[in-house]
């Protein structure tokens, strides 16, 4: 898997110091950034140390690393290669990790991951000294999944301090992390990360089976791994989630399912991706579970009028004008006087006017966005409309569809809805609200034709999982979610004790 | 090969799918939304008026000097829907019949031709709702009353149609009479139907100019007078304020009403009824002829006392109860008197009482029941309660000093 780039290819390290530094520098073309300090280690042996100017911690380096290595020792004259590297290994360099190398394509890329590499005269080997140093972003607040209540920390590119920030919160010997790297050329380190007792072992065994085909040259983001290990490409349904929040990943390996981590990115993969979670935001279980209900409620009604409002629109004003209310009827008749288009033409032209906007609102420097948001709401809301182009019920129906597709927490099902509503646009021009129900139904069918990581999409509605409806439509208070769901193949599925409800006991009086 | 085996079938399925769609599409702007229909007799063919609404006079964001906010367009032909589509004629616009809110027959057609073929025509096609009223234009043409316009509702149709609609629910005399229903009672045996009346008053020239609304004080108005009785389609004669209000009595129509009962001293108490409830029933006395037993108990409170009467005193409201119960009586019996004596026909559905009770007694008597009506004892059982007085007890004007 592991082919370098380069042809002519040395397997291992050679014996000469010289040589080796020759044969690094040469593979690296001489860049700049690549220090190569030539000492006498320990004032006595001919030595290297190799490493990335600004992958290091510099001050583990010059600090610790670097006097420890020359400082003076009392030695036997006859001291061999051997005890030499034992004295060095376990009285000199005792703490940190350090590990042999002696394969030249694993020298570089511990040499490229931020490690300090040792080569010593006559030894074809070299010892990596872990002393990576990089800079990261702080830990911040999530910006794809804000809330009001819960936790306001943030996943950060490095793989470390979002495993560290998981296991802050899951003390126990059973998170287990699988560790692997992807990418012949970025060999990015990707960890896997699961509860030993409450992941499905066959979905775990799954996982990695798919992980381990990619073949790729270089890992970047997240997505690239989603794309790989989706069930199937043939959806605009994700089934793969994703999140950039600690406390959401904790939940769900909490709930028996698997995160996969990817080094360079905040953002989180879990397996095996329902439905259902899409609508679930974090904050729902930290507040109270009737306002949790009500938001649920609402997230699923703004998902089918992101979806549905559009073309119920076109249906019943080019189809079924009869539905409306008489006066409704009048007075929508009366905006779309003058209108050149018919609804189809119009709500698809008011559909792409915004697609482009939210577009441009993402792409544009922020210095410049102020001018084109104005723009963009005067073209859209006032002109279009006083120009008779448009009429202001569709600008109505394009807003709260609009608005309504932000509701859904997660981007990728707003996403998918967003390129489901064209269809349906397009169904309701040709056949009125017939031809909706008709894409509805195919839609439907495709939904609980759908499986993650073999769990079938829809579950717990189709298949009917009555256990785990608690969390799906509603929530459930939390003393009531005794039980994981079931949908992930959980063997431990108790999640409290049996009496738990916090209740005052009720002591008869007198 | 495989895969062109596959993909011409489907484009071929999808071809034929979206092809097909499209063809009863309409956009809102093509639409001639009708609010009224109008039915005149003209010579032995129908003449149909439409009342279409212009939306661009009655949008929100138009200004004040829209124009009129209708049109009427007319045609003429032997059939309703010849004449309708022959109204394409004179009208940009396909005309859409799905919102008709009233359809007004003129006298002269419902007395000679009858109502019967037009509502055939309107029940058949699947495009329109039979939720519209259906009502005679009294003393004028069917185009007359359609043409006026009116001030508050900016569209005629539905002026008329809510103006019908409240005072169905506050006033005895008037009755709501959809299309569904009046069918219904044409249909049924032991009923026949009513319609309202509608008439224009005042200057009729200035009915359909922008005059009409240009005023505080319209030049010319719609009034509902009345109800048209109607033997099979045909309208064969009207009943006035009293009988009609009897007629909604005894057909439980009233949901609330004022009426008035004289005092001892030549002053009126008026009740504002709030509650009625209507009840039916027949019986067979011993010679095995039907009597019918009515029952109404209504609920109702004094509106005003414009006499000396001390209506702090119970037995005085009990006293107002049986006089108001004894003006019930009268006045149901005369309406049933006249309608059953003068027009021979069961608009109340005592017959479909019968029917009911005596399923073999009907069926035996009902080819003569316009005849044996005439003889039908009715049993009246009034109760009328009244239940508060209002924030007066004694009328204030017994103590205004001489």
């Amino acid at each position: 898997m592991a082919e370098a780039l380069e042809t002519e290819e040395r397997q291992h390290l050679a014996e000469s110091l010289r040589d080796n530094i020759e044969y690094i520098r040469e593979t690296m073309g001489n860049c700049q950034d690549l220090i190569i300090k030539e000492f006498q280690c320990l004032k006595r042996w001919p030595a290297a140390l190799i490493y990335i100017d600004g992958l290091i911690d510099k001050q583990l380096l010059h600090g610790s690393i670097f006097p420890s290595l020359i400082s003076e020792q009392e030695f036997d004259e006859r001291t061999d290669g051997d005890e030499f590297i034992h004295y060095l290994l376990h009285e000199v360099l005792i703490a940190g990790d350090v590990h042999r190398i002696d394969a030249m394509d694993r020298l570089f890329t511990d040499l490229l991951s931020g490690n300090v590499l040792l080569l010593l005269d006559g030894r074809p080997e070299a010892w990596k000294i872990g002393a990576v140093g990089r800079e990261d972003r702080n830990i911040t607040e999530p910006q794809s999944q804000s809330v009001v209540r819960g936790p306001m920390e943030g996943f950060n590119e490095n793989l470390r301090t979002n495993i560290t920030l998981v296991r802050r919160r899951i003390k126990d010997p059973s998170l287990w992390i699988e560790s692997r790297e992807i990418g012949r050329v970025s060999k990015t380190d990707i960890a896997v990360m699961y509860i030993k007792n409450l992941a499905d072992p066959e979905i775990v065994a799954e996982v990695g089976r798919r992980l381990d085909k990619i073949d790729i040259d270089a890992v970047l983001e997240s997505g690239y791994i989603e794309e790989f290990i989706q069930d199937t490409r043939r959806t605009v349904f994700p089934t793969v989630y994703n999140s950039e929040r600690p406390d959401t990943i904790a939940g769900a390996l909490l709930e028996g399912r698997i995160a996969i981590l990817v080094d360079g990115t905040p953002f989180v993969l879990v397996v095996p991706a329902l439905f259902v979670h899409f609508f679930q935001s974090a904050e729902d279980y930290y507040q109270r579970a009737d306002i949790s209900t009500l938001l649920r409620l609402i997230r699923y009604l703004s998902f089918f009028i992101a979806m549905l409002a559009p073309s119920f629109y076109i249906a019943i004003s080019t189809f079924h004008q009869e539905m409306l209310p008489t006066r409704l009827l009048i007075s929508i008749a009366a905006q779309r006087e003058g209108v050149p288009f018919p609804a189809f033409i119009e709500a698809l032209l008011m559909e792409l006017t915004y697609e482009i906007l939210r577009e441009a609102g993402v792409r544009i420097p922020k210095t410049v966005g102020q001018a084109v948001s104005i723009v963009g709401t005067l073209v859209i809301g006032q002109a279009a409309v006083d120009a008779g182009v448009v009429s202001a019920a569709m600008v109505i129906i394009v807003s709260i569809t609009a608005i309504s597709s932000y509701v859904i927490p997660e981007n990728g099902l707003s996403i998918s809805v967003r390129i489901i509503r064209f269809g349906l646009m397009a169904l309701a021009a040709s056949f009125g609200l017939y031809g909706v129900l008709i894409g509805l139904i195919m839609v439907t069918i495709h939904l609980t034709g759908l499986r993650s990581f073999g769990v079938p999409y829809m579950s717990p509605f189709g298949p009917y999982i009555g256990n785990d409806l608690k969390d799906t439509l509603y929530r459930t208070p939390w003393p009531f979610m005794r039980t994981r769901p079931k949908s992930n193949g959980i063997s431990n599925l108790m999640r409290q004790g049996i009496d738990n409800t916090g209740k005052p006991s009720r002591r008869k009086r007198g | 090969m495989r895969k062109a085996c596959l993909l011409l079938p489907a484009l071929l399925v999808a071809a034929s799918l979206l092809l097909s769609g499209c063809w009863d599409r309409e956009e809102l702007n093509d639409l001639g939304i009708m609010m009224g229909l109008g039915v005149d007799k003209a010579g032995d063919q129908i003449k149909v008026t439409a009342q279409v609404a212009i939306p661009s006079a009655l949008g929100s964001n138009t200004g004040k000097n829209a124009g009129t906010p209708v049109t009427l367009f007319h045609a003429t032909g032997p059939t309703l829907f010849e004449a309708i589509q022959k109204l394409t004629l004179s009208n940009p616009r396909n005309i859409f019949m799905s919102h008709i809110r009233v359809l007004v027959f003129s006298e002269k057609f419902a007395r000679d031709v009858g109502i019967g073929d037009i509502l055939e025509a309107l029940m058949r096609d699947p495009g329109v709702r039979p939720d519209y009223y259906v009502m005679i234009a009294r003393n004028t043409s069917a185009e007359t009353i359609l043409s006026t316009l009116t001030s508050l509702e900016r569209i005629p149709a539905e002026k008329l149609y809510s103006a019908l609609e409240v005072s169905s629910k506050t006033w005895a005399p008037t009755t709501t009479v959809t299309a569904d229903r009046l069918l219904e009672d044409m249909l049924s045996d032991g009923i026949s139907p009513v319609v309202t009346g509608v008439e224009l008053r005042g200057n009729k020239k200035e009915a359909a100019s922008d005059k009409n609304v240009a005023t505080s004080d319209p030049p010319a108005k719609l009034y509902y007078t009345g109800l048209g009785v109607f033997k099979k389609d045909k309208l064969i004669g009207w009943l006035n304020e009293a009988e009609s209000k009897g007629y909604n009595y005894i057909r439980d129509n009233v949901k609330s009403t004022v009426g008035h009962i004289g005092c001892d001293d030549n002053g009126k108490i008026a009740l504002k009824t709030l509650r009625v409830n209507t009840k039916i029933k027949a019986s067979f006395n011993k010679k095995s002829e039907p009597e019918i037993d009515l029952t109404i108990q209504a609920v109702g409170i004094i509106a005003s006392v414009e006499c000396k009467t001390k209506i702090a005193d119970p037995d005085i409201i009990k006293e107002l109860e049986e006089k108001a119960e004894q003006a019930f009586v009268k006045l149901l019996e005369s309406t049933v008197k006249t309608v059953v004596k003068k027009y021979k026909v069961d608009i109340f559905g005592f017959g479909q009482e019968i029917d009911r009770t005596n399923h073999k007694w009907w069926l035996a008597h009902r080819d003569n029941w316009d005849n044996d009506l005439t003889r039908l004892k009715v049993n009246y059982h009034i109760k009328y309660m009244i239940k508060r007085v209002g924030s007066l007890d004694d009328s204030f004007q017994l103590d205004i000093k001489e």
